[in-house]
């Protein structure tokens, strides 16, 4: 699984890609701890990720909740079948803000 | 190898090799002279660079000799034979002689070279063999590294040794004391760790910064599991500078001790993971505590649960209450992500919904949540994980079955006749967000309907290939087998998966409630 990441402004676009995982689940971590202070509004891009298990929603769930401790927010974009579906079972579609596609997930942050 | 002093080895000095091949071959040197004393002669001699070695006849001195003929090894002069009264024709013969005896000699000094080297060799192997003597019986890596270092002391003429090894908190080990300051050590391991090769290094040659009181330092990394992770340092050699014969030593003596300190490592965590076993045992003895020991009964319900967790210890849980004068409730949860924090925080969620249910004033299933969503959003927010919870409740009047579901799947219910349907949450987790967003939800339960509220374990059991089991067959399966008791019904549900699963490992726990109206 790649963890890539790049700036949209003052936006920091998350992209991940393949399972998304316990085992990948760290490096996103660390990812979130390096970034959340300095850029508290991120944009996670799922659209490369075939599947979550229940650590990677913990783990954006955490990252959604210390960007908002930042007066930021975790948006997600790019949600395939798979991943929109277990959102939607667990109704944590509820508390994130989604989005089609990337650039409709920075264009909400306004500016 | 000539400071392998301990092993008592009289390594031989060699003044000349001229004089070493009289004392070895005197006999043959006799022979020559007896020779051209017979041939008329009236003395032979043999002198080297510093003077005469021996005459025949014994009080002969050849001042000015007839003949001469030079002795070389490998075109360098060692000596001389000298005749006196001899005719002109032996001046050839004599010099013919002095090639053959140059070969003799070369030979011999040859021989003498190849003896030492397999001395040394020897002394190696003894120095190595006692080295793993000592540190086989080591059980922690200090004691080896110590030990290194001493041993390393008694091989080599140094003023002293030291031995490093970085790990979470680096070791320094000295001998014959702790002269240097630790710091300096490693930092002068960390150009070793970056090179990855050995360092030589001399405080008159400049370049590399030696700690004060270094003249000469010898520094040889030590592959732990492929990485350099320790070193060897031998400080200040008796006699000048380092070389690579004494590399070579230490490299020896440093793959000896590498393999010793990863076995050591080894055994270490070994025991970490034996303790650490014992200690998830322990804590999966407890969580089975947790977990109701017996169904209950209530008056129109059969009732049945069971856990089955992955680990030793697991997220899942699953509850019965039963208070007087409250309606009974059921919970079943399930805390996100493995191991011991999902254990520890499954604890805590099972006992505070355990609690509403027991001590809040008539709560309803969401109220139930929502007190326990309050008391655990901290601790979730702070371990970053959340748990979902499904809690039931039921009034035998009017067979009224009230439920919440916080972000709770799959929960499927097959009224009597079917057709199964999942019954999605409207709630989210415990732990994501101070409100869960859910209602109470109501449903009349009449007899033979069949409510199963599982774990993700069940639709997400997969073959060794990664198929999933699925929602879908989790419906079709309950039709199936809603005829038989709430335990008839789990049992089927169980050995399904198993069969689904075929000897692939459980990935995720996997618990259920069954509840079947009677």
């Amino acid at each position: 699984m790649d963890v890539k990441s790049r700036m949209s402004g003052e936006i920091a676009v998350l992209e991940l890609n393949g399972r998304f995982d316990a085992y990948v689940a760290p490096s996103v971590v660390d990812w979130f701890d390096r970034t959340i202070t300095d850029a508290p509004r991120i944009v996670a891009d799922l659209s490369g990720v075939s599947f979550v298990d229940s650590t990677a929603l913990a783990t954006l769930v955490q990252g959604m909740k210390r960007c908002r401790q930042h007066a930021g927010d975790l948006h997600l974009s790019g949600l395939q079948q798979p991943v929109r579906i277990i959102l939607e079972l667990t109704r944590l579609d509820k508390a994130f803000s989604i989005f089609g596609r990337e650039d409709e997930a920075v264009a909400a942050f306004g500016h | 190898m000539k400071r392998l002093r301990h092993l008592g080895t009289d390594l031989r000095q060699i003044p000349s090799p001229l004089s070493d091949a009289m004392s070895s071959q005197r006999r043959n040197f006799e022979v020559l002279a007896a020779y051209w004393l017979d041939a008329g002669a009236s003395a032979f001699g043999v002198w080297d660079i510093n003077g005469p070695l021996a005459h025949w006849p014994p009080t002969a001195r050849i001042v000015a000799p007839y003949a001469t003929a030079t002795l070389h090894i490998s075109g360098i002069p060692i000596g001389q034979l000298r005749l006196a009264g001899a005719d002109g024709t032996m001046q050839t013969r004599l010099e013919s002689d002095a090639r053959f005896l140059s070969q003799i000699i070369a030979l011999n000094t040859e021989l003498d070279t190849m003896t030492t080297e397999l001395v040394s060799n020897q002394d190696q192997l003894v120095a190595l063999y006692n080295l793993s003597q000592s540190l086989r019986n080591q059980l922690s890596v200090t004691a080896v590294l110590s030990s290194l270092a001493q041993e390393v002391c008694h091989l080599v003429e140094v003023d002293s040794a030291f031995a490093v090894l970085v790990q979470d908190v680096p070791i320094v080990e000295q001998c014959p004391a702790p002269i240097y300051d630790p710091a300096d050590l490693l930092a002068l391991f960390a150009q070793v760790q970056t090179r990855g090769h050995e360092l030589f290094a001399n405080v008159h040659s400049g370049g590399i910064a030696l700690a004060p009181g270094m003249e000469t330092l010898l520094l040889i990394p030590i592959e732990i599991r492929g990485v350099v992770v320790a070193g060897l340092g031998l400080v200040n050699k008796a006699d000048g500078a380092f070389a690579s014969p004494d590399a070579k030593i230490a490299q020896a003596i440093s793959q000896q001790a590498g393999a010793q300190i990863e076995n050591v490592l080894l055994y270490q965590e070994s025991l970490a993971q034996a303790r650490l076993q014992n200690e998830m045992e322990v804590a999966s003895r407890i969580q089975l505590q947790l977990l109701p020991r017996k169904n209950p009964t209530v008056p129109g319900l059969d009732i049945f649960g069971r856990s089955r967790p992955a680990l030793h210890v697991g997220g899942d849980f699953y509850d019965f209450v039963q208070e007087p004068g409250q309606p009974f409730v059921y919970s079943v949860g399930d805390v996100s992500g493995k191991g011991v924090s999902a254990a520890l925080l499954m604890s805590m969620t099972h006992t505070i919904i355990r609690n509403a249910a027991r001590f809040m004033q008539l709560p309803t299933p969401q109220d139930i949540i929502e007190r326990a969503n309050k008391d655990l959003y901290d601790p979730f927010t702070e371990v970053g994980l959340f748990s979902t919870a499904f809690v039931g409740q039921y009034d035998p009047e009017g067979r009224v079955m009230r439920y919440a579901n916080a972000g709770h799947s799959p929960v499927v219910l097959c009224p009597v006749g079917g057709p199964a349907r999942l019954m999605e949450a409207d709630g989210i987790p415990l732990g994501v967000l101070t409100d869960t967003l859910g209602r109470d939800q109501l449903l009349i339960f009449r007899p033979d309907d069949v409510l199963v509220v599982m774990t993700d374990g069940f639709s997400e059991a997969r073959t060794g290939s990664g198929e999933l089991f699925g929602y879908e067959r989790l419906l079709r399966l309950t039709e199936q087998v809603a005829n038989g008791s709430a335990q008839e019904i789990a049992d089927a549900l169980f050995a399904a998966i198993d069969t689904f699963s075929n000897g692939h490992a459980q990935d995720d726990d996997q618990t259920l409630v069954v509840i079947k109206g009677v």
